[in-house]
């Protein structure tokens, strides 16, 4: 990785639009940015940190103050643009109303652009920001810079490239947990899928065992039935003798001749009755026979006359007959008959009582006539009777000689009919047994194919938990193998730090110390490095410039290690990428001899130096080594000076110059319209 | 199990971890979606499928 360019915007001490250009090719790759103190340094080295990663170094004062205070809006920005392995990304932080945030784009030849997603993770990538306090190095701020070993653990195998081995751990643990997840669920369904095979295997055996049985019943309903027809042919032979039908005839035949006579006397009572009824009328019929003749007689012969007393007293009244109107003889002869027959002539009581006896006999002859009536209606009724009853007793006579006819059969009779019936109850029981055993068989053998078709289905489902325990066994396999392989690495890139840090301690140091990793609590070793002397004990290291040159040795070991893998695409590892360093007043605190250490340490390990320098360091060692080793000073692609200018004026202050390459040149530039830091490129004479 | 067997499996094994490795690798480049869990379940169910049925 190489950073190509920055642009600040009224970031904090830089006010409007500043941008610096760095060497960043193969050849030349050195940027020397000469600064005194208090031009802007620190502030420089603050817009990678902020743009990288959204914070300040930590002994920046006043960390909120994001926006230059005479800007004349609300906004601020840092870009930076880097290269990667051939590919440009633009990384942007601008705070606008003070709100944050964070873009990056990757950028293509012709300088379009194109969004990055997730620019945290793309940075996480190339600079760590566990990591960053090394990458993005304030030599003045130096303390011990390791804060949180586990950090520095994680940001190492950040370094080391394995995060993406170690996500794909997690992706490939992940799915072996969601393969268990379903082999538990394919167990379940498995058990399920053996409990209705059992299920069906009961449901065959009862089937198989009720077809046994229906072919028993249907045997025993076809003997039955022949036993049925056979005590039917028997039963109606012989049922001609049941005994015990024509004693039921002769007694229902007894019954009715008993009924006949009682209906004969009943008859022959109400006959006699009848003499009670009308005896007194039968027996005067003779007189009234004899009065009817007498009436008759008396009409025809004048008694009771036909001379009508009435006219006969008139007569005599008058002496003159009033019928033929011819008068009296004077003798009184006829006087005298007539007085002797006014005797016998018809008067009204005599009419009336004439009368009242032709009633009488009008009465005795209907009551004869009815009497007439009654009785030949009761004769014919006994007559029919005595027929009928004469019929029944013929007809009992018959059933009587055919009792008499079967007498003795009547236990083959019994025995015939026992057997019938007991047959005709077997054979239905046999019948409606088959009917049963029917019926149920085709409730089992719906129960069965429904079961069938259940499994049928669940087999369909069930994923073979043969071929998932498989899977699941690979997995593991891939787990162990990656987390072998994230552990070599680790480790194997843990002894290349080591060994690496201790060659440099040898080669730069005169002490008899050795480079080790702090132990944890368990006695493990971290990634925290330590000077140990030759007993193991950890050196405390007192001076700026132990504690300086044991994370310089570090740092460069990591940026060894990067580069020893930047060519490791199709491995586990993402290629090394080779971070720049940005190291701002790394010699401050050292005398000339560790500065040339330190810069013989940087120069010879970075890909990519952007230095930060005041020109006393500058002249006072690091300058010597650029001269001493002409690979270094043909790196050295760009020089800048930081400048700085004040509203005020000069007065009573001194001169705040740099020094370097034969030039003097004054940062500090008094009353200017703004304070602001600015930065200005020098051209550098080979 | 056979040599080849044997083979086969570490070749399919060493295949898969370096499939999810560059994938994530992809991710964390940029280059992934909100699909990716679901792109790594299928890259694992692909290798998956050329594991030889019998162990």
């Amino acid at each position: 990785m190489r950073i190509k360019s920055l642009e600040a915007y009224n970031f904090r001490g830089f006010l409007g639009e500043h941008t610096i250009e760095f060497a960043s090719d193969d050849n030349k790759n050195v940027t020397l940015i000469l600064a005194e103190n208090e031009v802007g340094k620190s502030t420089l080295l603050n817009a990678f940190v902020w743009c990288f990663y959204g914070k300040m170094t930590e002994d920046t004062d006043r960390k909120n103050e994001l926006i230059h205070d005479e800007a004349n809006n609300t906004r601020a920005h840092v870009q930076i643009e880097i290269e990667e392995d051939g590919q440009a990304y633009l990384f942007k932080r601008q705070v606008v109303d003070s709100k944050e945030s964070f873009k990056a784009w990757e950028v293509d030849d012709i300088g379009d652009i194109k969004p990055i997603h997730f620019p945290d993770s793309l940075i996480k990538t190339f600079l760590p920001p566990a990591l960053s306090d090394y990458f993005l190095f304030n030599g003045e701020g130096l303390k011990d810079i390791i804060k949180d070993p586990y950090a520095l653990e994680k940001s190492i195998r950040d370094i080391q490239g394995l995060t993406a081995a170690e996500a794909a751990l997690e992706s490939i643990t992940k799915h072996k947990i969601a393969l268990n997840a379903e082999s538990n669920r394919a167990n379940v369904k498995n058990k399920k899928l053996d409990e209705k095979r059992e299920e069906l295997k009961d449901k065959i055996s009862i089937y198989e065992t009720l077809q046994d049985n229906l072919k028993k019943a249907k045997e025993k309903q076809k003997i039955s039935e022949e036993a049925f027809k056979k005590a039917k042919e028997l039963w109606d032979e012989v049922k001609s003798f049941d005994a015990k039908k024509l004693k039921n005839e002769e007694s229902k035949s007894l019954n009715i001749i008993k009924g006949f006579d009682a209906d004969i006397k009943n008859l022959e009572n109400d006959r006699r009755s009848l003499i009670a009824n009308y005896g007194i009328d039968i027996m005067g019929f003779p007189f009234v026979a004899d009065a009817k003749n007498h009436l008759s007689d008396a009409s025809e012969k004048g008694y009771p006359s036909q001379y009508h007393k009435q006219i006969i007293e008139d007569s005599l009244e008058e002496n003159e007959c009033k019928l033929c109107e011819r008068p009296f003889d004077k003798n009184g002869s006829i006087k005298n008959l007539l007085n002797t027959k006014i005797a016998i002539a018809v008067d009204d009581d005599l009419q009336d009582r004439i009368h009242k006896t032709r009633a009488s006999i009008r009465e005795v002859e209907n009551s004869i006539e009815t009497f007439s009536d009654e009785l030949n209606d009761i004769d014919n009724k006994i007559a029919l009777k005595i027929k009928q009853k004469s019929d029944e007793a013929d007809e009992l006579s018959a059933t009587q000689a055919a009792i008499k006819k079967i007498a003795g059969k009547d236990a083959e009779v019994k025995k015939a009919e026992k057997n019938y019936n007991q047959c005709f109850s077997d054979q239905r029981n046999a019948t409606k047994n088959v009917g049963t055993i029917e019926a149920n068989l085709e409730s089992v053998e719906y129960e069965k194919n429904k079961l069938d078709g259940e499994i049928t289905r669940a087999e369909a489902e069930a994923n073979p938990a043969s071929s998932l325990v498989n899977e699941i066994s690979f997995l593991d396999d891939c787990i162990k193998s990656l987390e072998k392989l994230i552990a070599d690495q680790e480790e194997s890139g843990r002894n290349f730090i080591f060994n690496d840090m201790n060659e440099s301690l040898k080669r730069h140091s005169k002490g008899n110390h050795q480079f080790g990793f702090e132990k944890d609590d368990q006695g493990n070793d971290t990634y925290n490095p330590v000077i140990l002397k030759s007993d193991g004990k950890t050196v405390k290291l007192s001076t700026g410039a132990k504690k300086l040159k044991k994370n310089l040795f570090f740092i460069t070991s990591l940026i060894k290690h990067s580069k020893m893998r930047s060519n490791a695409s199709g491995t586990i590892q993402i290629p090394g990428t080779i971070a720049p360093l940005v190291v701002d007043a790394p010699f401050s605190d050292l005398d000339e001899f560790n500065i040339q250490i330190a810069a013989r340490v940087l120069l010879e390990s970075s890909d990519q130096l952007i230095v930060m320098i005041s020109s006393s360091s500058f002249n006072g060692g690091f300058l010597n080594v650029l001269n001493e080793e002409k690979k270094f000073k043909n790196r050295l692609g760009k020089v800048f000076i930081l400048k700085k200018r004040f509203k005020g004026s000069k007065s009573g202050k001194s001169a705040l110059e740099v020094n370097a390459f034969g030039k003097k040149i004054e940062t500090a530039i008094y009353e200017s319209k703004n304070e602001t830091s600015e930065i200005e490129e020098i051209e550098v004479g080979r | 199990m056979s040599k080849k067997k044997t083979d086969e499996i570490e070749n399919l094994r060493d295949s898969l971890i370096l499939e999810v490795v560059k994938e994530e690798r992809n991710k964390l480049l940029n280059q992934a979606n909100k699909n990716h869990h679901k792109k790594i379940g299928s890259i694992i169910d692909k290798i998956l499928k050329k594991l030889p049925n019998e162990n």
